[in-house]
């Protein structure tokens, strides 16, 4: 059957629109790349530092990236390191207070002795600056306590001491004058 | 003549797959992201470990010993041992900005003096250590602030002069050199503060 022209046009249309339109993705695909690349960068640095529930971190300027250490976590009632009790707080306000000896923490001396021991050779830098130790203690952590844990930790060659905190930005209008 | 029929339309890629893989990544990626970033203030304690008292028999080579003294109802600016300042709370909050601006001049006069009567070349860089002394009970967030507080001072650039062109707060080195120490028990006399309490001396970097 013949068709006339017109007929033929119609049906070539036809069969064109029913292959459907092609979306143009080129845009879509760069955006998506380019967002796929920077968030990978941006979680690069895995966060060494685990949030807790039990401990609210003091906010601070300090712009210092942590490093992967010991962390020495302090709540309001134990001290743990790695995840194990070393020790409870009221067991640290029981302890005299009277000389500098009192400030050392029998328990936490003994946990850290043994971390020590795991690896006995050190690097340049920690042979200079002690072994590197991060604090992660509770905004009502008291100082007493504080100084005790970082007598201590000084005693067992931890002398290198990150504290951990959330880093708080300073906007211009909060800077009054100069 | 038969021609070879050349494909019309462009060769279409199939990205259905990695459109799915970057559906799924985008999101996981998202929620892994970090919000709150934890920062570390690093502080470095001396070899010679634990607390100590001041040595006595060491040479002073400033004049000018700086203390700030945290207590429970203010904050205390001693300059060798005298009481320079003292900044009462403000509605139940340390007043650091006080004590910095305080110690900010101190700073500046304590240069001046300092260099009145030394030639050019051996102009003499104000010391950068101070001693805060703390109550025992004193919270943590209290001493980290009061430790930022003594490190630097935010200093407003304005959008004029930052490079920038926008208006930027920047740090200006203060006192980075923090030792902490107890707040005499008392009664105490000045001359206490030379002796009876424990420091232990950190080094800010």
């Amino acid at each position: 059957m013949k068709h006339s022209r017109k007929a033929a046009r119609m049906a070539r249309h036809h069969a064109r629109a029913k292959k459907g339109v092609a979306l143009n993705l080129t845009a879509l695909m760069d955006i998506f790349t380019i967002l796929v690349f920077f968030l990978m960068v941006n979680s690069g640095d895995e966060q060494l530092i685990k949030d807790t529930e039990t401990i609210l971190l003091p906010r601070s300027i300090a712009d210092e990236m942590p490093k992967e250490t010991l962390v020495v976590a302090v709540d309001a009632t134990t001290i743990t390191i790695q995840g194990n009790v070393v020790a409870t707080i009221d067991e640290i306000n029981a302890m005299k207070n009277e000389s500098s000896e009192d400030d050392i923490i029998p328990a936490l001396k003994a946990e850290l002795d043994r971390q020590a021991a795991r690896r006995t050779e050190l690097t340049e830098e920690e042979k200079v600056l002690g072994r590197p130790v991060t604090i992660q203690g509770d905004q009502k952590v008291p100082y007493l306590v504080l100084r005790k844990i970082m007598a201590t930790s000084a005693m067992s060659g931890y002398r290198n001491i990150s504290l951990a905190v959330v880093q708080k930005e300073i906007k211009p209008e909060d800077v009054g004058g100069n | 003549m038969r021609r070879m029929k050349k494909p019309k339309e462009d060769a279409d890629i199939n990205i259905t797959s990695f459109m799915n893989l970057m559906i799924v990544l985008v999101p996981v990626l998202l929620l892994n992201m970090v919000f709150t970033q934890t920062m570390v203030l690093d502080i470095k304690l001396p070899a010679a470990a634990a607390p100590q008292t001041p040595d006595k028999n060491k040479k002073k080579e400033v004049k000018y010993d700086l203390e700030l003294a945290v207590l429970n109802d203010g904050m205390l600016v001693n300059v060798n041992q005298e009481v320079m300042g003292k900044f009462d709370k403000i509605n139940g909050e340390h007043d650091f900005k006080g004590v910095s601006q305080k110690l900010r001049q101190i700073k500046n006069l304590a240069q001046l003096e300092m260099n009145k009567n030394l030639p050019e070349e051996e102009e003499f860089k104000f010391k950068k250590d101070i001693l805060l002394l703390l109550n025992e009970g004193e919270e943590y967030h209290t001493i980290i602030n009061a430790m930022d507080s003594l490190r630097s001072y935010p200093k407003l650039i304005s959008a004029d002069e930052s490079e920038s062109g926008v208006a930027e707060v920047r740090h200006v080195e203060l006192l980075p050199d923090i030792s902490l120490g107890d707040v005499p028990k008392p009664p105490f006399s000045p001359d206490d503060l030379n002796e009876t309490y424990k420091t232990l001396e950190v080094k800010n970097q």
